[in-house]
């Protein structure tokens, strides 16, 4: 049995013809193991979790005569005996006990061992590890064409003497002797040898076969030379912080301003959906549903896509150069001491921009309990969805100073950021209690990205975000437009009035007509089973000095703090043009039932922003925490914490604020 | 105020509206208490040797 070209791709994702060889895709971290599962298998692949753990878990499928090759992607891993959940992990699926969602448990036909030829007598530890399973092995010996940059030569004649199984020489990023890989995969045989038991003998096996199979200086550590120095420099306590912030500042502002025209694009034409499909369907309610919840849910949830795959692509980028891991190395130590890893800054600095692609970035925290400590705090990032409320509530309390303007929304985003270090420390101290993982990693050595593994990763988390999160957050546009809709009520006979204004006054019918409009939206939002669900829940707020109006987008805004801004236009001035000039102004002023209190007062605003600061008011943010921690318990966990603490924080600036008296 | 049963349209958005709430009912509530959720039932198997139940004759 061969395999003609078993690096093709085939292609049409769905419909996965079944395996008659699986590979088990092993070896250490940043050796190239992602970069040869997308090279071998190109979009050919889908993505689920190892079933009962958060761990992604890729199964890509390449073409082979006989039928398809199944590559299961496992996490990188330096040592399979390590108490650690990637090194269970690929303990398990090697034994076979434990398989990719869908996936029969039974042990890989063969396993591929990733090894980096720049790093050889540290990675043929794990090669040893594996060869103790007896399953039949073929070792990649990747980046090779590094090594020949540098000088590094590897006999493989040696090493499949030795090891016992067949190695080749190749290269995952160029595809460089990879077309004979299908070919030894299907032939591979039990290796005829078993490495020592102990771990020292290990490493000295190891240590001696490099050195026994290296020309150059392959196999030992690598001294001087400019990796070194650009070690020195990135890992300083001091010059490495400074580097790593301009690189997050450089990522951040990437994923802000690039993904602002796309994100743009998607809006205008969602809207112009929405109103095409408004227009095309008879006058009725169908209408106003398929274009105010379907297609407006369906585009709140592309929206996303931009910043999700943008922040993927960069990361991918940054992972490969090998500096992510020096950055981690330098964040850890500024983020140990509230109980998170260094590897946790990524995913709260990209939650600035939104929680979402944050929380799934979690998913390169290794620790299990790093990870849900930072997936749980995350959310206290101030995300971009924030910045309506902040602006709008800056011109309320500091109408005519831009400094104080400023001050107050820096002010914002150090409350969140210290509110997220402070849980992530209680959390880790009670419900996550338990020993830190220390962080041990290796630096990888430094090499131009590949732009291919990157789109690849970027389609992988889109699509995947699409799939997991998108669902929820269409099916909760669709509940709330139908609140915010029903029951239907009469127009106030103020609206009625304005329209028979109208008709005998032509020359103000425009100004009228869009007058009556105006109060009658805010007349509906106000009757409906939102509304009505804001008038019974306002006393519970009124301790935070909100009126019925402010519960109301409060509450509106529960499925994401952007609406607040848009129901508060709604409710006071009758139409959802929240972007109009003067219409901060014309809300800073607005006044309450009583028609003298204003509904935003210097303490309701200060109490307001506290809350926003604080406040988890983003439905498909949970629904995310609850994917990617594994439960819905985290999610109810991480809106009631933050819900209790904007509530206390709320009531708290409320009472300075001078609101109790 | 009121809802407009009378109107066909309204049915087809609340049936829309309803099955999106069990969606994300059933995405919220755990599998052993969801209504909208399937068990899977275990399957008994028999237990045989050479094709034969033992103890039976």
């Amino acid at each position: 049995m061969t395999m003609a070209r078993a690096s093709k791709p085939v292609t049409g994702l769905e419909r996965v013809p079944p395996a008659v060889l699986r590979v088990a895709l092993l070896g250490n971290p940043n050796t190239g193991k992602t970069t040869l599962f997308n090279r071998l298998s190109g979009l050919r692949h889908h993505t689920s979790n190892f079933p009962g753990t958060t761990q992604d878990a890729r199964v890509g499928v390449m073409h082979g005569t006989a039928g398809a090759v199944h590559l299961v992607d496992l996490p990188g891993v330096y040592s399979l005996e390590l108490e650690q959940t990637e090194a269970e992990l690929c303990r398990r699926v090697l034994a076979g006990t434990l398989a990719p969602a869908g996936q029969a448990a039974v042990a890989p036909d063969a396993v591929c061992i990733v090894v980096d030829s720049t790093n050889l007598a540290r990675n043929l530890v794990l090669v040893g590890e594996a060869l103790r399973r007896r399953l039949p092995t073929v070792v990649v010996l990747n980046m090779m064409d590094l090594a020949r940059r540098r000088g590094l030569g590897i006999d493989t004649a040696v090493l499949e003497r030795v090891l016992g199984c067949r190695v080749i020489s190749a290269s995952a990023r160029s595809g460089e002797g990879l077309d004979t890989l299908g070919v030894l995969l299907e032939a591979a045989a039990v290796p005829n040898v078993t490495p020592p038991g102990s771990q020292e003998g290990l490493e000295d096996w190891a240590d001696e076969l490099a050195g026994a199979a290296s020309s150059g200086t392959a196999g030992r550590s690598r001294t001087g030379g400019v990796t070194d120095r650009l070690d020195r420099a990135l890992t300083h306590p001091v010059g490495g912080v400074l580097v790593f912030a301009v690189v997050m500042f450089a990522l951040f502002w990437s994923i802000f301003s690039l993904a602002q025209l796309p994100m743009e694009l998607i809006e205008t034409v969602f809207g112009a959906v929405s109103a095409w499909v408004q227009a095309a369907l008879p006058s009725g309610v169908l209408g106003e549903f398929l274009s105010g919840g379907v297609v407006n849910g369906i585009g709140a949830t592309v929206v996303f896509i931009p910043q999700i795959c943008l922040l993927f692509f960069l990361i991918s980028l940054l992972e490969d150069t090998g500096y992510l891991a020096r950055a981690a190395f330098v964040m850890d130590r500024w983020l140990r001491p509230f109980g998170l890893s260094g590897h946790a800054f990524v995913p709260l600095l990209s939650s600035h921009a939104c929680a979402i692609p944050g929380i799934m970035a979690c998913r390169a925290v290794p620790d299990r309990r790093d990870r849900l400590a930072t997936i749980l705090v995350a959310p206290f990032m101030s995300c971009s969805a924030r910045i309506p409320v902040y602006v709008l509530l800056a011109v309320v309390l500091f109408p005519n100073n831009a400094v104080h303007k400023a001050l107050a929304f820096t002010g914002c985003y150090v409350a969140g950021l210290l509110a997220g270090l402070f849980s992530a420390l209680l959390a880790r101290r009670t419900l996550l209690a338990g020993a830190a993982r220390p962080m041990a990693l290796e630096l990888p050595g430094y090499k131009l990205p590949s732009v291919r593994t990157a789109l690849m990763t970027a389609y992988d988390r889109g699509l995947m975000f699409l799939r997991k999160a998108g669902t929820n957050i269409l099916a909760i546009c669709i509940v709330l437009w139908w609140l915010s809709a029903y029951p239907r009520s009469e127009p106030p006979p103020r609206a009625a009035e304005l329209r028979r204004q109208a008709e005998v006054s032509p020359a103000d019918a425009q100004t009228l007509n869009d007058e009556a409009d105006a109060l009658t939206a805010r007349s509906a939002l106000s009757h409906s089973f939102a509304g009505r669900m804001g008038r019974a829940v306002q006393p519970a707020f009124a301790p935070l000095g909100f009126d019925w109006q402010l519960t109301v987008g409060v509450m509106t805004s529960f499925a994401a703090r952007e609406v607040f801004v848009s129901t508060m236009t709604v409710l006071v001035t009758g139409h959802d043009d929240s972007e109009g000039e003067g219409i901060l102004t014309e809300l800073a002023g607005a006044k309450r039932d009583d028609g003298v209190t204003p509904i935003f007062t210097p303490a309701t605003s200060w109490a307001l922003l506290v809350y926003y600061v604080l406040a988890m008011q983003c439905l498909p943010t949970l629904a995310v925490t609850a994917r990617e921690a594994g439960g819905v318990k985290w999610a109810l966990l991480q809106l009631g914490w933050m819900s209790l603490l904007a509530y206390a924080g709320g009531w708290a600036a409320f009472l300075i604020a001078g609101g109790g008296s | 105020m009121s809802l407009p049963v009378g109107d066909w349209q309204f049915w087809v958005v609340t049936a829309a509206a309803a099955l999106a709430a069990m969606y994300l009912l059933r995405e919220v509530l755990p599998a052993k208490v969801s209504p909208f959720r399937k068990r899977r039932k275990g399957k008994p198997a028999s237990l045989t040797i050479s094709g034969k139940t033992p103890g039976r004759k």
